[in-house]
């Protein structure tokens, strides 16, 4: 276990690294410049150029660039003027956590709901109903969605906030919005995994003991249909990492997805870098422990398998 | 006892025809065969299937027959309501809400009779349904092409890591667990900043993320079936592992291909749309569900149908395409749990 935590480790630094470089090289491949303003003298140019480093050949920027990385500091923005970058994402990290983290227990939990009524009443209607949800939440964008439900529930019915970042009420909309496609993924796959374990000998045995069906079900069933969905929590971050772009754009959050979309818009370099960076640690990070916490869970499987 | 006459007839054989018995009353299926069998018995699947050749049609149909010619814009008549002809059916009647009262947006803008806009216009006064059809086209040319691509680089990665395993696997294995944990998104943005934003590019961008998951999957099938006997007479037979890789593996991952590009497309179909909305993908003035959508989503509150109408198309497109997925692999892996 030791063994292969320090190997999977070894690869995140190694991915961080990769990524951290290409992204530097690609900024630098960019057309345009953050200063082209064509008002501004060449001599004041110059300065601003000196200023950010940007007259120093591309091999040292590179390395101030990766040392800066270390420490967290990925240069001041662009587009706001004397911020520094990693000021600026501490800044905004706030909401999206907070939305992200919503709509992941949301989702979850009314998905391992809803996957299990299913399984429990197979072939029902309850069944076809739940799949059908299923099917429309995997389908359907969730920008979609965001905008759809901004539309009904916060303009037409008043019962949400249609937009601004202004307490709980207000980040209603957009978890829901964002916990669609968890909530799909966790529900199609929790029914399926339900089905098979309702299936099996140790549940016969629980019933030919005597048990309740709540007790099978409570007790037994939903324990062991429950592990199999650690593994898509990762594949679940990235969506929500994705999904938070456009939803927190649509419902005017203060957060890194907003933020993101913004820095694109304006070429600015180095924001954009350094939200990169912060996604591809996020995700990493979160893989690994997704991982490693699943060989805890359960014994059997084992580790040295597959990657994923 | 009276004697009973045996009738040497009575061991006489019985008649029975040879052919007869041998015969087999059904055909004989082969499994792509077997497999449609199952597909043509799954309604929901057959209705998608149905429903995406419609829309296929259509929108390569609009090329030559558009109600309207989509980038014309006729700053006039911007933002007009759904009208269909002279059918006065609510919703579709030209009538619009301004200043709190129901007009014909139709006569107040001064448009002929006889002209009229089934999907209404958007804010520069473009047919919406033309947009529409020919934004549905670009996206699934996207989706097309990306596919393909992924499935290209995807099917020979594949193989290649598999067939030879060692060194070369190792190798070609590290590769693909380092660019699969660098986000999508990531990738695809920044590849799209690189590179001017155009079809071309978000094409190689999707499709630049999407092979990895089809590469791990047929080098997984690939490694099962290296060792085979079939394989292995076909080596001894001295055939060329180029030869071997045509002729014996991809017809025996076929399923998984097909299976796994079904999937692709309307994964692709959204990283499009999922640019677009956010402003780095299809440049305008072209259309895409995505930028018909975000150009939507900026009058929404007043006038919900320009954004209604790409939501539900591309909505029942990325129902359909899921749907027939999971027909298909159901058809093509009976033994798979749903």
């Amino acid at each position: 276990m030791a063994k292969y935590i320090v190997k999977r480790v070894f690869y995140l630094l190694l991915t961080l690294f990769i990524i951290a470089s290409a992204t530097f090289f690609l900024m630098k491949l960019m057309p345009g410049t953050p200063f082209n303003n064509p008002k501004i003298p060449a001599e004041q140019l110059a300065a601003l150029r000196k200023a950010n480093g940007l007259d120093k050949p591309v091999i040292v920027q590179y390395g101030k660039y990766l040392l800066g990385v270390l420490h967290g500091d990925f240069g001041t923005s662009y587009q706001f003027a004397g911020q520094s970058v990693s000021h600026l994402i501490a800044s905004r990290v706030a909401p999206s956590l907070q939305i992200g983290a919503q709509a992941m227990v949301v989702g979850t939990l009314l998905g391992i709901l809803l996957g299990a009524i299913a399984a429990i009443r197979a072939n029902s209607w309850v069944d076809s109903v739940a799949t059908i949800f299923a099917i429309l939440g995997r389908s359907i964008p969730n920008f979609v969605f965001a905008a759809l439900m901004q539309y009904w529930l916060a303009y037409k019915w008043h019962i949400f906030p249609i937009a601004l970042w202004d307490g709980f009420s207000s980040s209603i909309l957009p978890t829901l919005a964002l916990a669609m496609a968890p909530l799909a993924q966790t529900a199609r796959f929790m029914r399926t995994e339900m089905v098979d374990v309702l299936n099996s000998d140790y549940i016969e045995l629980a019933r030919s003991k005597g048990e309740s069906e709540w007790q099978v079900v409570a007790k037994h069933a939903l324990r062991n249909s429950m592990i199999p969905i650690v593994t898509i929590i990762g594949p679940m971050a990235v969506d929500l990492m994705v999904g938070s772009l456009v939803v927190e754009n649509i419902f005017a959050i203060p957060g890194i997805g907003e933020q993101f979309v913004r820095s694109i818009l304006t070429n600015d370099y180095p924001t954009i870098m350094g939200l990169t960076m912060m996604y591809s640690v996020m995700l990493v990070v979160v893989l690994l422990i997704v991982d490693i916490l699943y060989g805890f869970i359960d014994p059997r499987i084992r580790l040295a398998g597959g990657s994923k | 006892m009276a004697d009973y006459k045996i009738n040497a007839d009575s061991f006489k054989l019985a008649h029975i025809e040879k052919e007869a018995q041998e015969h087999i009353s059904t055909p004989s299926l082969t499994f792509t065969q077997d497999a449609f069998r199952r597909l043509k018995k799954n309604k929901v699947a057959m209705v998608s299937l149905w429903i995406l050749c419609i829309m296929i049609f259509l929108s390569v149909i609009s090329i030559w027959f558009s109600p309207h010619n989509p980038n014309t814009q006729h700053l006039n008549w911007n933002n007009l309501p759904p009208k269909l002809g002279n059918l006065n059916i609510p919703g579709f009647n030209g009538h619009g809400l301004v200043r709190g009262e129901y007009i014909d947006a139709y006569k107040a803008s001064k448009v002929p009779d006889g002209t009229w806009f089934a999907l209404g216009t958007d804010s520069l006064g473009r047919d919406l349904l033309s947009r529409i059809l020919a934004g549905t086209r670009v996206s699934l040319f996207v989706a097309f092409m990306a596919t393909l691509f992924d499935l290209t680089i995807g099917i020979i990665y594949g193989i290649v890591s598999g067939w030879n395993g060692g060194m070369i696997d190792n190798i070609l294995q590290r590769i693909i667990e380092i660019i699969s944990s660098v986000p999508n998104l990531v990738v695809v943005i920044l590849m799209l900043l690189v590179f001017k934003p155009g079809l071309l590019s978000i094409i190689v961008a999707i499709a630049f993320t999407g092979w990895v998951t089809m590469a791990r999957l047929i080098r997984a099938q690939t490694l099962q079936l290296r060792d085979q006997e079939f394989i292995l007479a076909a080596k001894t037979l001295g055939e060329s592992p180029i030869k071997i890789a045509w002729k014996h593996l991809i017809p025996n991952l076929s399923s998984t291909i097909i299976i796994q590009t079904m999937f692709t497309i309307p994964t692709a179909i959204f990283f499009e749309a999922f640019l677009s909305y956010i402003g780095i993908g299809i440049p305008a003035p072209k259309a895409s569900l995505g930028t018909l959508l975000s150009d939507g989503q900026k009058n929404f509150r007043f006038l919900p149908y320009q954004m209604v109408y790409p939501a539900i198309v591309i909505s029942v497109l990325m129902l359909a395409f899921n749907l027939l997925a999971d027909g298909l692999r159901d058809a093509f892996d009976p033994r798979s749990a749903r």
